[in-house]
């Protein structure tokens, strides 16, 4: 039997009960088209779920159908979606199914709009153009959140007084195949999907929000509590099963209780009830992240607190730091990032790059260990030669001679056994004093192979050991 | 003392029967002449540099016309790792592959500069000074090289430069290595 706890039911609520907007009374001038109309029908009739596109295309108001000209020969196609009101007075939410069309390319999604009856005749265009935009051009107050057609939530930002307030995407973390506890007793193994709500507010702040797991284990569906144990809360089957409306928590097909509410609105409805637990590393956003840069962040960041040993290790070395995040001009405008202890500032043209990243946590673990002063050649080799040990790579002297490269790989290969292991005492890198002299020697081919006014110039200290390095490869769980 | 160092190479390579010492000179391929430069590391097991003395850029530096400093991600150098595996593994007959294979620091260096059309410029091999693979056969892998592996780059546009970084160099190493022994294992 398959009983697997889709996410999707945690909007059951969310997805049955479909509003009803208001006709548009305003004199606005978006373009009156039939296009519009056809372009999402012809996007609809390209999605595999034909339950919910069923579903959903009668409750389309067709005739209301509008094409929106964005930035960049972008289109959004848009067409109200109706239904039973939904009361959260003063405010209402308005939904929409919006296909989003540049060249060749297409995206749609339902958006639900909540605003004001003022705020949503006056500036419906807007709205439906300006999820993730920084500041709106009236004080809107409400939430732009947006949906998989099957009603999977995607993502949502909140506004206050005009401005973004907020951003929420949601996380999953599956966990390796922990025991689950059957009624009878039994135990079984069990592979586990936790879901997590991130939001990250503009003013600084970050939650992450445990919302529930979703688990497989032959049959039965376990929910995780907040301390990670499972506990099998009901058998599955017979009734509803998974994905019929209205479970609830009574039926014996899938548990589904507990909620977020926030701005008076039902974000979510979890497998579990919520539980907060606070972000092992706080990251202030600054303002001025877009939302596409926040999500951009987090998801690197996730991905190197589940990569490899050496990259999952650095997270752990860096919780309990406070670190500001924020988007910026370069002194030099080809640097990807500038970390100062707990600030960082990334090139405002360019993306996360994961390696980068890795980077410049590092640099944080190195201000603890040599503070601000050191030589930026010995800091910058070392985290180079940390990126290399992640990455199977042989980088940090990319400009140097075909000498000093061979030199670096030998180097590299000796005390990663052939990327077998890591380093974990300084005898591992240095076993001698011809070796202590190589590694400084390595230092300065690396400092040499940029130009004297290069920000990774600078005087070697032959006496700056790697011992943040160390710190890392240490509490990993590496060979 | 080159020739103190090569009577000494020669000596300990013929007590353990290899069949072809490099030392500081030149070799012979078919068709090209090779550049044989001693190193004096690693100290176990030292290596020589092996380069077609036709190489257009021996004795030159990765160079940028615009910038002091790049990270490595942003000219993100992308090779097809099999292919260049492969290679190794189809001109090096399988019992000179088998003894190479048979030590774990049996290796060969590579470094490879690339044009920014991502086809090959040079190649520059290193290797144990008392390697078995003969000259002949670097030239089979370098030729091959030449003709079957291109790069691809990291296309990200530099602020301030308005074009991708990879653009704004001579040309663009890639540094890589075969291990025998691993070569094996994936037979
Ligand atoms: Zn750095």
């Amino acid at each position: 039997m398959n009983c697997f706890f889709k996410p999707r039911l945690w909007l059951i609520v969310l997805f049955l009960t479909i509003f009803s907007c208001k006709k548009d009374s305003s004199t606005s001038t978006h373009l009156h088209t039939d296009n519009a109309g056809v372009e999402i029908r012809n996007w609809l009739a390209l999605q595999k779920d034909s339950t919910h596109v069923g579903e959903l295309t009668s409750h389309i108001k067709w005739a209301e159908a509008l094409t929106l000209a964005g930035d960049s020969n972008l289109y959004y196609y848009a067409v109200p979606v109706t239904g039973s009101d939904e009361n959260y007075s003063p405010k209402k939410i308005c939904r929409f199914l919006i296909v989003e069309a540049q060249s060749d390319k297409s995206q749609g999604y339902l958006l639900e709009v909540l605003a004001s009856a003022k705020e949503f005749d006056q500036h419906k265009e807007e709205l439906i153009k300006g999820f993730a935009n920084i500041n709106m051009s009236f004080s809107y107050e409400g939430d732009l959140s947006k949906f998989t057609i099957s009603g999977d939530f995607i993502e949502s930002t909140s506004y206050v007084s005009g401005k973004l307030k907020s951003y929420s995407k949601i996380y999953k973390k599956t966990s390796s195949a922990p025991k689950a506890i059957l009624s009878s007793g039994k135990q079984v193994n069990d592979v586990c999907t936790d879901w997590w709500l991130n939001v990250n507010y503009t003013d600084g702040t970050a939650t992450s929000t445990y919302l529930g797991s979703t688990c497989t284990c032959g049959g039965v569906i376990a929910s995780r509590d907040k301390i990670g144990i499972l506990s099998v809360k009901t058998l599955c089957g017979g009734g509803g099963g998974p994905g019929s409306p209205g479970d609830g928590g009574d039926s014996p097909g899938c548990i589904h209780q507990g909620s977020s509410i926030k701005n008076n609105k039902l974000i979510l409805a979890a497998g579990d009830p919520c539980t907060v637990e606070p972000p092992k590393v706080k990251f202030n956003l600054c303002n001025g992240l877009s939302v596409q840069q926040i999500a951009d962040f987090q998801s690197t960041y996730n991905y190197l607190t589940t990569g490899n040993c050496l990259q999952q290790a650095l997270t752990v070395k860096i919780e309990g730091k406070e670190i500001n995040v924020c988007i910026g001009a370069m002194s030099d405008p080809s640097a990807i990032a500038q970390s100062t202890p707990g600030n960082l500032v990334w090139n405002q043209n360019l993306v996360f790059y994961a390696g980068t990243l890795q980077e410049e946590l590092f640099h944080q673990v190195q201000f603890d260990y040599y503070g601000t002063n050191a030589s930026h050649a010995n800091v910058e080799f070392e985290a180079a030669l940390l990126r290399d040990m992640t990455d199977h790579a042989y980088d940090a002297l990319h400009l140097a001679s075909s000498e000093d490269q061979d030199r670096y790989r030998a180097f590299l290969d000796r005390i990663t056994a052939n990327n077998t292991g890591y380093p974990k005492t300084m005898s591992d890198i240095m076993p001698t004093p011809q070796d202590e002299a190589s590694y400084f020697s390595l230092v300065n081919a690396y400092n040499n192979q940029y130009g004297t006014g290069s920000s990774h110039h600078g005087v070697v200290d032959n006496s700056l050991k790697p011992t943040a390095l160390l710190e890392v490869t240490n509490l990993s769980k590496c060979p | 003392m080159k020739t103190i160092l090569t009577i000494l190479f020669i000596a300990i390579a013929t007590t353990t029967h290899a069949q072809q010492i490099y030392s500081t000179g030149t070799v012979q391929g078919v068709n090209h002449t090779y550049i044989v430069k001693t190193r004096d590391f690693p100290s176990n097991n030292p290596l020589v540099s092996i380069a077609n003395t036709q190489n257009k850029t021996s004795g030159q530096r990765m160079k940028s016309n615009r910038l002091d400093y790049v990270d490595p991600v942003l000219l993100g150098v992308k090779i097809n790792n099999t292919a260049l595996n492969n290679i190794f593994k189809e001109e090096i007959e399988p019992s000179v592959l088998q003894r190479l294979a048979a030590n774990p620091q049996n290796y060969v260096g590579l470094i490879i500069n690339f044009k920014q059309d991502g086809s090959v410029l040079d190649v520059t091999f290193s290797t144990q000074q008392t390697s078995t693979i003969t000259p002949r056969i670097f030239e089979k892998i370098e030729d091959r090289i030449k003709s079957e592996i291109t790069a691809t780059f990291n296309q990200d546009k530099i602020p301030g430069i308005g074009a991708p970084a990879y653009t704004t160099f001579n040309f663009i190493t890639k540094s890589y290595i075969i291990y025998f022994y691993k070569l094996k294992q994936v037979q």
